[in-house]
């Protein structure tokens, strides 16, 4: 029996060691095939096959696949295939997740950087993908969750308000909100104005506490500063404007009533929110009216000088470090992004904000992405005033598990201005160890 | 070969490999009067080299010609073990026959629930000593180590007395769950068990009926009793704020307020509790039913004969003839109380409030491990929570044990 077993083992030793020379040979010596892995949303899809596609016919030894997961299951096969060293070989990543996955992706090749102008995109954006010094990626679009509202028209002219508002500052804003609050048996059946989900909370949180002079990092960016005198006199600012009576945090938060959903569903008329909102209720709520007609999107006032503000860095493009032809992976992500055509083609194809200047700047390319997505009129002339969230060690546990809760209890009346902004640095300072 | 997942089909020949190898290899063995585990040791490990081997090759010669290569690459594990089956010699001893069947049967069942339940329990338990997160690239084996470090009994040690966040929200959340449990479970076997005994009672014609309408909650899904509870409770359109208007009561903000309290239980905790008791009560009914359907009549006859009333019976007759009955609904009850996940996830995502008034053990597992990609801490309160599931039922087994049988 064992000499039969020997036999097929040498005779199956055979078969592979010929199986794995012959077939290599000259054919694969100029095709290069890449794999490209993308959560899965329609017009993202569409807009990066597009670019494959041209990509592709200028370079016809390359071909792209792109493999496209759902959105949780995108995350999940991140987190177990980059370890396993499975991964495609260019991964669409949120910016604001490049630096934690930094040592599993390749830097952008030093021919390439030396002639990369790293000013073509808008710094907000761009310094996501800058982790130790070194590019690891380059973004599609410009991730903007504050500078301008949604607001509802109708509301507007039943209370007699103009359409569509200028606010000069915070009173006025106020003040129109109050008049379009309803309520019904003593609870809140309309908000005046929402901005009490947990994006908007957090990003006004460090809007303001920018606008106001502040920072909420210290000068080399270790740790969170967020009991500065600015981060109390913003905190201060949300409770004044709950306390009068333009939300209740009990039954509009991120849980109870989200403010794009609440917004078209008539349950709020003034909604902080980011642009992708727009699309959002376009496709969700379609008898809600059109964009123009039945609602706007308003640019906020500024507390200073400069409508400041923080930004996630948005989707973008990186290679993976085990990829085969990082060179290639890198050239075609160039070409999708740092390109002002190609990324012109993804900003209109997807409705999203221009991470590369040229595209907002140049008058040709705003015509054109004007005309595919006319909300993005109100935030263009912001894009300048964004800065990058900076590297947090785990930003989704701030937002949501620290900064988020503290706030949303101070204005529901469980804790004190004061002893929201010492818990919140103090935990948040926490996730660094 | 670029075409095709190769490492979805990696897995595919090696289960494949794997379970021909282990449940036709015994058999053969047998027949041959050999020893069938031995037979199933080997199957499996020339099944899977094979599988793997011959898989590859096929896809690597075949799949840029021919398009049925991929399913021709899936019977690579015939290559091997064909010949191996041939092979094997016969012996005159005929001292394992009849063995080949039981061992073809459970072979493959245990290389699925080592590859599935055994390997996955121990890489848990081996995370909860690390600082594990996939993100960061590790030591050489299996990333542990280096940035991913090992931290002993620092996890532990940070759940029972730290002061960090991750320290307060565990303990909030094993506060919910025990309190979860302990209001589920009583709750559960009062309103099951006296159900039980009245459908009993009711005419044979009925019983399906009732059978079915309180075993219905428990066949539909979580997600969707979530989403009708969730209604019901909701703060502005809710049936149950609907109702309390009506009695010119004030409504209640169930799922949002974290102040509100109904007899010292949060209201989300309140609410949560009613709609997975709604959903879970007509498993144990059910159970009950068996059991009561299975006490010999002749017992309850002899009580009444000697002059006991319908409630002595159900007190001194029925209640002790039950007691493995509730021993297991006990421990199904608890062991399903402590994994308690989707209602809760639905209905409150643990809150309302910072520190989560429905926050439960599982819950911050699955936030830990998959939105923060803590392995090592998420892995470590599984453990935790599994040593906490063990102890709980041998305590309710040795409470409730038995030592009679009827």
């Amino acid at each position: 029996m064992f000499k039969r077993l020997i036999s097929i083992a040498v005779l199956l030793a055979v078969v592979l060691g010929v199986a794995g020379i012959a077939p290599r040979g000259a054919a694969a010596q100029e095709e290069v095939k890449l794999r490209l892995w993308a959560h899965q949303e329609g017009p993202f899809n569409d807009a990066i096959q597009a670019l494959i596609d041209a990509y592709t016919a200028e370079h016809p030894n390359v071909s792209i696949e792109m493999e496209t997961f759902e959105y949780e299951l995108y995350i999940q096969t991140l987190q177990t295939a980059m370890p396993a060293g499975d991964e495609a070989d260019i991964i669409e990543m949120f910016g604001t997740w490049t630096c934690s996955y930094a040592d599993r992706l390749a830097p952008m090749p030093e021919a390439m950087a030396a002639d990369f102008d790293p000013t073509a995109f808008y710094q907000a954006t761009f310094d996501g993908y800058v982790c130790d010094d070194a590019v690891r990626g380059l973004p599609f679009e410009f991730n903007m969750e504050y500078g301008a509202v949604l607001v509802n028209k109708g509301m507007f002219e039943t209370a007699g308000l103009d359409f569509p508002p200028k606010w000069e500052n915070w009173d006025q804003l106020v003040e129109d909100a109050l008049k379009m609050v309803q309520t019904q048996d003593g609870q809140m059946t309309v908000a005046g104005y929402h901005f009490l989900s947990a994006d908007a909370v957090v990003f006004s949180f460090l809007a303001e506490i920018l606008q106001r002079g502040g920072n909420y990092w210290n000068e080399d960016q270790t740790a969170f500063n967020f009991d500065s005198p600015e981060a109390i006199a913003a905190l201060e600012h949300f409770k004044s404007m709950v306390d009068a009576g333009v939300v209740d945090p009990v039954l509009f938060n991120d849980d109870a009533n989200w403010g794009g959903d609440a917004f078209f569903t008539n349950q709020a008329a003034i909604v902080l929110i980011g642009p992708w909102a727009v699309a959002y209720g376009l496709d969700s709520f379609p008898d809600f009216g059109a964009f123009g007609e039945a609602f706007d999107y308003v640019a906020l006032p500024a507390l200073g000088d400069e409508p400041k503000f923080a930004a996630d860095s948005g989707w973008g493009l990186v290679v993976s470090q085990n990829s085969a032809a990082t060179d290639v992976a890198w050239d075609f992500v160039q070409f999708a992004t740092a390109n002002a055509d190609n990324a012109l083609l993804f900003n209109t194809t997807t409705g999203t904000i221009p991470a590369l200047r040229e595209v907002a700047e140049n008058e040709d390319y705003r015509a054109q992405l004007l005309e595919a997505s006319p909300q993005l009129e109100t935030v263009l002339p912001l894009l300048p005033y964004g800065s990058y969230i900076g590297n947090m060690p785990d930003r989704d546990l701030v937002f949501y598990d620290i900064v988020y809760p503290y706030i949303l209890d101070m204005l529901q009346g469980l804790m004190s201005v004061e002893d929201a902004a010492a818990f919140i640095n103090e935990d948040a300072n926490a996730t660094f160890e | 070969m670029d075409t095709i997942d190769l490492q979805a089909y990696m897995l595919y020949w090696g289960m494949i490999g794997a379970l021909v190898g282990a449940s036709v290899t015994p058999l053969v063995y047998d027949r041959r009067h050999r020893n069938p585990w031995t037979g199933a040791l080997i199957g499996l490990f020339v099944g899977v080299v094979s599988a793997e081997a011959f898989g590859w090759l096929t896809l690597r010669l075949l799949l840029e010609r021919w398009s049925g290569a991929a399913l021709l690459s899936l019977l690579g594990c015939l290559v091997l073990l064909i010949p191996l089956w041939w092979s094997v010699p016969e012996r005159s001893r005929k001292g394992f026959q009849q063995r080949g069947f039981v061992s073809s049967s459970i072979s493959p069942l245990m290389f699925y629930l080592l590859t599935m339940s055994i390997f996955p329990f121990l890489w848990a338990i081996i995370l909860a000593f690390f600082d594990y997160s996939p993100r960061r690239v590790g030591g050489p084996i299996l990333g542990l180590g280096e940035d991913n470090p090992f931290v002993g009994l620092a996890h532990f040690q940070e759940m029972w007395v730290g002061h960090t966040r991750n320290a307060r929200m565990f303990q909030n959340s094993m506060n919910n769950t025990l309190l979860f449990a302990m209001i589920i479970l009583p709750l559960n076997l009062a309103i099951t068990l006296p159900l039980a005994a009245l459908i009993e009672s009711v005419h044979e014609r009925l019983k399906p009926l009732f059978r079915a309408v309180y075993f219905l909650p428990v066949v539909t899904s979580s997600v969707g009793v979530a989403v009708m509870w969730g209604y019901i409770f909701h703060a502005q359109y809710g049936l149950l704020n609907q109702a309390l208007k009506a009695f010119g009561m004030t409504p209640i903000a169930w799922l949002q307020d974290p102040r509100v309290e109904i007899l010292g239980i949060p209201a989300a905790m309140f609410a949560v509790i009613v709609a997975y008791l709604w959903q879970d009560f007509g498993y144990n009914l059910i159970i009950f039913i068996a059991a009561l359907q299975n006490i010999p009549i002749s017992l309850k006859d002899a009580a009444r004969v000697d002059g006991a009333s319908p409630a002595q019976v159900f007190l001194h007759v029925t209640l002790p003839l039950l007691r493995p009955t509730i021993m297991v609904t006990s421990v199904l009850t608890m062991i399903s109380s402590f994994q308690v996940f989707d209602i809760i996830q639905v209905m409150t995502n643990g809150g309302p409030g910072r520190i989560g008034k429905t926050d439960v053990v599982v819950l911050e597992i699955y936030k830990n491990a998959f939105r923060y990609e803590r392995m090592g801490w998420a892995a470590a309160m599984a453990l935790v929570l599994f040593v906490l599931v063990l102890l709980v039922t041998t305590a309710q087994r040795w409470l409730l044990r038995t030592t009679w049988e009827y």
